[in-house]
């Protein structure tokens, strides 16, 4: 069994495996979106005696942690026909998606779980969240600066800017690729609000899209995206959603956890009302920590070594120190983590301590809270799915 | 065979195909091999990694070529000593 790009010629057989494994219907737009993706390279599929077992799509990634970015092999679409389940060919092709991400230096794989149990098995953990909130229209509070349409042409790149600004604040957030961009340049209806001290630059923008609901006058107001870099975008964009108390019943939006929204609506009013785990799993360690942002003024060295059969696993010494890690080899490690430890651990979802009270992890209580203090930081987030 | 052959040699062979397949794709199985030496290095036999290190350098001097790199002159970076200290042998501090 060998994992490979897909070919042009593979194309109509991923299709099939794509409506197969999905229930997706077969339309042009969804050939487009596939040919596109095999052409870039994402789409690579398991071979058995010259057969296409299934296929998945490996991304070049890229994820916020600690302010800055960390080049990750994310994996989503994964393709088993019914004619070839039950045989460890999704478990096949992930083992060799580690190696894939390896040689291509990634620091850590993210994915969405279709099934927490296969990928856990194979060093995955449940590493974050996105989760969608949903909010009355006519409980948010309207006084506040006013958005006006984004539809100047540099509104565009400062939307781009003020997302970037965002999400690299937060743990976890992709570092958007350009087909999501697309996605969402496509939705008609763009706010945005200027920052008045920053010519060109922007303090908050929404992307909404209205949903009708059936059988009723009233719709659904969807913040597909948004971002605020200051208190006042903030409130802007809470402005924004209260003006449609009339004839929007609720708004819908993505958050982090816990949200920034509940801090400018005046009651408890803002539902979780679904919610995604995200796994991720280390790749290349000291590419995720020589990558990876740390709390800056801290200073402080850990030993510690991996227990994981596909990759290079120490032991190393993590040092940390003017907000930089690395990781460099040395003779013995004080911690031992399983390879489940290593992705919860590094986006900062789980402490050292709590992984220790799990049983993925071991070593004295000096060094695990060392390592609590070296991965602390806000809850780890996404704002896409892919 | 030096560089400039194998790579001229890569696209006499390969160099129409993978011009359509394009550079990220090529750069997809580029990665791809490289998983395939991973494997002979640490899990192989000499046959392996002699089949794997021809295999990776065929890949590599398509993705030079898609991407406009002449192999030779990259490789001449190295020709004088250490690009970052100058010394033969590198007396960098590691």
């Amino acid at each position: 069994m060998r994992l490979r790009p897909l070919e042009a010629g593979d194309l109509d057989v991923a299709l099939v495996q794509i409506a197969t494994s999905f229930g997706r219907a077969r339309d042009d737009a969804l050939a487009e979106r596939t040919r596109s993706r095999l052409a870039d390279g994402q789409l690579w599929g398991l071979e058995e005696d010259g057969t296409l077992a299934g296929h998945c799509r490996l991304l070049p990634g890229a994820h916020w942690l600690g302010g800055r970015a960390v080049p990750t092999l994310d994996v989503a679409s994964l393709a088993v026909p019914p004619e070839h389940r039950g045989r460890g060919v999704a478990s096949a092709m992930m083992r060799e998606a580690v190696t894939v991400g390896l040689a291509r230096g990634d620091g850590l794989s993210v994915l969405y779980p279709s099934t927490t149990r296969l990928y856990r098995r194979l060093g995955w953990e449940h590493a974050g969240s996105l989760t969608r909130y949903r909010v009355p229209a006519r409980v948010v509070p309207t006084p506040g600066p006013t958005l006006r349409r984004g539809e100047e042409p540099t509104d565009w790149p400062a939307i781009r800017d003020c997302h970037t600004a965002f999400a690299a604040t937060l743990s976890g957030a992709a570092v958007r690729g350009e087909e999501r961009w697309e996605e969402l340049a496509a939705l008609a209806h763009r706010y945005v609000l200027d920052d008045p001290g920053a010519p060109g630059r922007l303090e908050a923008y929404a992307l909404v899209e209205h949903e009708p609901i059936p059988g009723s006058w009233q719709h659904t107001l969807r913040l597909t995206d948004w971002a605020a870099t200051t208190p006042r975008g903030l409130a802007a964009l809470a402005t924004f959603a209260g003006s449609h108390g009339t004839f929007a019943r609720d708004v819908v939006l993505v958050d982090v956890a816990p949200p920034r929204w509940a801090a400018v609506l005046g009651e408890q009013d803002l539902d979780a009302t679904g919610g995604l785990a995200w796994m991720a799993r280390g790749l290349d360690l000291p590419v995720a920590i020589a990558h990876r942002g740390f709390p800056a003024g801290l200073g402080l060295a850990v030993t510690l070594r991996v227990d994981d059969d596909a990759l290079p696993s120490g032991p190393w010494r993590l040092e940390v120190a003017d907000g930089r890690g690395a990781l460099t080899a040395a003779p013995g490690a004080d911690v031992r983590l399983t390879a489940r430890a290593v992705g919860p651990l590094l986006t900062g979802f789980r402490s050292a301590s709590e992984l220790a009270s799990l049983g993925l992890l071991r070593g004295p209580g000096e060094a695990l809270a060392l390592l609590d203090a070296a991965f602390a930081g806000p809850p780890p987030v996404m704002l896409d799915f892919f | 065979m030096d560089l400039a052959a194998f790579q001229a040699q890569m696209r006499h062979l390969y160099g129409e195909r993978d011009a359509e397949r394009g550079l990220a794709r090529t750069f997809a199985w580029f990665t791809e091999e490289c998983g395939e030496l991973s494997r002979a290095v640490f899990r192989g036999d000499d046959d392996d990694r002699l089949t794997e290190f021809g295999d990776v350098l065929a890949w590599l001097a398509s993705l030079a070529d898609q991407a406009g790199v002449d192999l030779a002159e990259a490789a001449r970076r190295y020709a004088e000593g250490c690009p970052r200290c100058a010394a033969a042998p590198c007396a960098c501090r590691r």
